[in-house]
């Protein structure tokens, strides 16, 4: 090798240096850039779930309330037709009706922030190459959520409806159990007062009778009685 | 028995003051003289009573047993229970107790209450077995079968 070659054979191998130098430099730089704009990308992906998160969780304690409210209604309304029940009865019912209300609405508020909670822990764990599958996520999250409030909605108001039910049967037969004894009743005053009737009838048809007798009619009586006895055997 | 007695003995309510009668003769027996004592019997007595009794006395000899004999007899007559629903007459007495002599015992007497509610007729009790003949139970009987009929009517 002449002196010439084994000068430039650094120099060769300084630029081969500093083009890969320079290579992992732009790839640091546009790696960098590529984190700084999948970070932005991950944030905005965020953001719109976590207010669909919290519009979900809202309207779900907002639907909640509402069956909350309504089955309040239903059983002020139930309590209120059952007139048979006395006031610490109707006050039982309504607590009763309240507490199977507002367990069921905690049991699902509780439900829904769960769900939200498990949402956006597998949306953080998201890269935004998984962007697509985030925003299938979601829609499945929302779906879930909306089924889970259909159901729950479905469940009280079964639950509602089969009180109710029951409520109502109970006062049914209390009712008819009223209007039995009510019926019992009237048949024994009418049956007293038909006896009643018949006695003053009865005697005064004694009482026209016997007035219409005459002391020697009394005499005949008296001895055809007689004689009707005889015929009987009476004196043996 | 004096037959004749029978005549005027035809209630219970005879035999009681005919006993009247004879337990006064008795109390008086040994407390007047004999002459004291037909003078009561003149005043005190029914006559046809002081006339058995002076009879009575005279057949038997002794005044005592007459008068205890003849008081054992009277209580001893049988009697017919009936009630009525009049008070009698003594004349309707007397028909019925001419029909019970005549057709259950010649000696008879008749224990007569009275019940207006029987209307017309009478109730007997004789020896245990009783019977109502009268119009008040036939009334009865009329509305107790009917019972249904009359109800019906005062509901329609």
């Amino acid at each position: 090798m002449s002196s010439a070659q084994m000068l430039y054979i650094p120099i060769f191998l300084l630029l081969a240096v500093v083009v890969v130098f320079l290579t992992v430099v732009f790839d640091y730089i546009r790696l960098t850039r590529k984190y700084i704009k999948i970070n932005d990308q991950e944030s905005r992906a965020k953001e719109p779930f976590a207010k669909e998160a919290s519009e979900i969780t809202l309207k779900a304690r907002r639907d909640a309330e509402k069956i909350l409210s309504e089955a309040q209604i239903s059983a002020n309304q139930i309590v209120q037709n059952a007139k048979k029940f006395s006031d610490d009865e109707k006050k039982m019912v309504v607590s009763e009706l309240n507490s199977l209300a507002q367990a069921n609405v905690a049991n699902f508020s509780k439900m829904v922030d769960e769900t939200r909670s498990e949402s956006v822990k597998i949306l953080q764990n998201t890269s935004i190459e998984l962007k697509g599958a985030s925003e299938q996520a979601i829609k499945t999250v929302n779906l879930e959520t909306t089924r889970q409030i259909a159901d729950f909605q479905a469940k009280l108001a079964g639950q509602i409806d089969e009180f109710s039910k029951a409520l109502l049967s109970l006062v049914s037969v209390e009712q008819k159990k009223v209007e039995d004894e009510i019926d019992k009743y009237k048949e024994i005053k009418l049956s007293q007062l038909n006896e009643r009737i018949l006695a003053v009838s009865r005697q005064i048809s004694k009482e026209a009778v016997g007035k219409s007798i005459s002391i020697e009619d009394q005499r005949e009586f008296i001895i055809n009685s007689l004689e009707e006895a005889r015929k009987h055997k009476l004196f043996g | 028995m004096h037959t004749n007695m029978l005549d005027y003995i035809k209630t219970t309510r005879d035999v009681e003051l005919l006993v009247e009668e004879l337990d006064l003769v008795e109390d008086q027996m040994y407390k007047v003289t004999d002459k004291d004592l037909y003078d009561l019997l003149g005043k005190k007595l029914r006559s046809w009573v002081a006339d058995i009794i002076v009879n009575g006395i005279v057949d038997r000899g002794s005044e005592t047993e007459f008068i205890k004999e003849l008081r054992d007899e009277v209580k001893k007559l049988p009697e017919l229970r009936l009630t009525l629903a009049i008070d009698p007459s003594r004349d309707i007495i007397i028909d019925i107790s001419d029909w019970a002599r005549k057709n259950i015992d010649p000696l008879i007497i008749l224990d007569i209450s009275v019940d207006n509610s029987l209307v017309a007729g009478l109730t007997v009790d004789y020896k245990g077995e009783y019977g109502d003949y009268s119009i008040g139970e036939a009334i009865n009987s009329i509305f107790e079968k009917r019972k249904d009929e009359f109800s019906s009517l005062l509901l329609s």
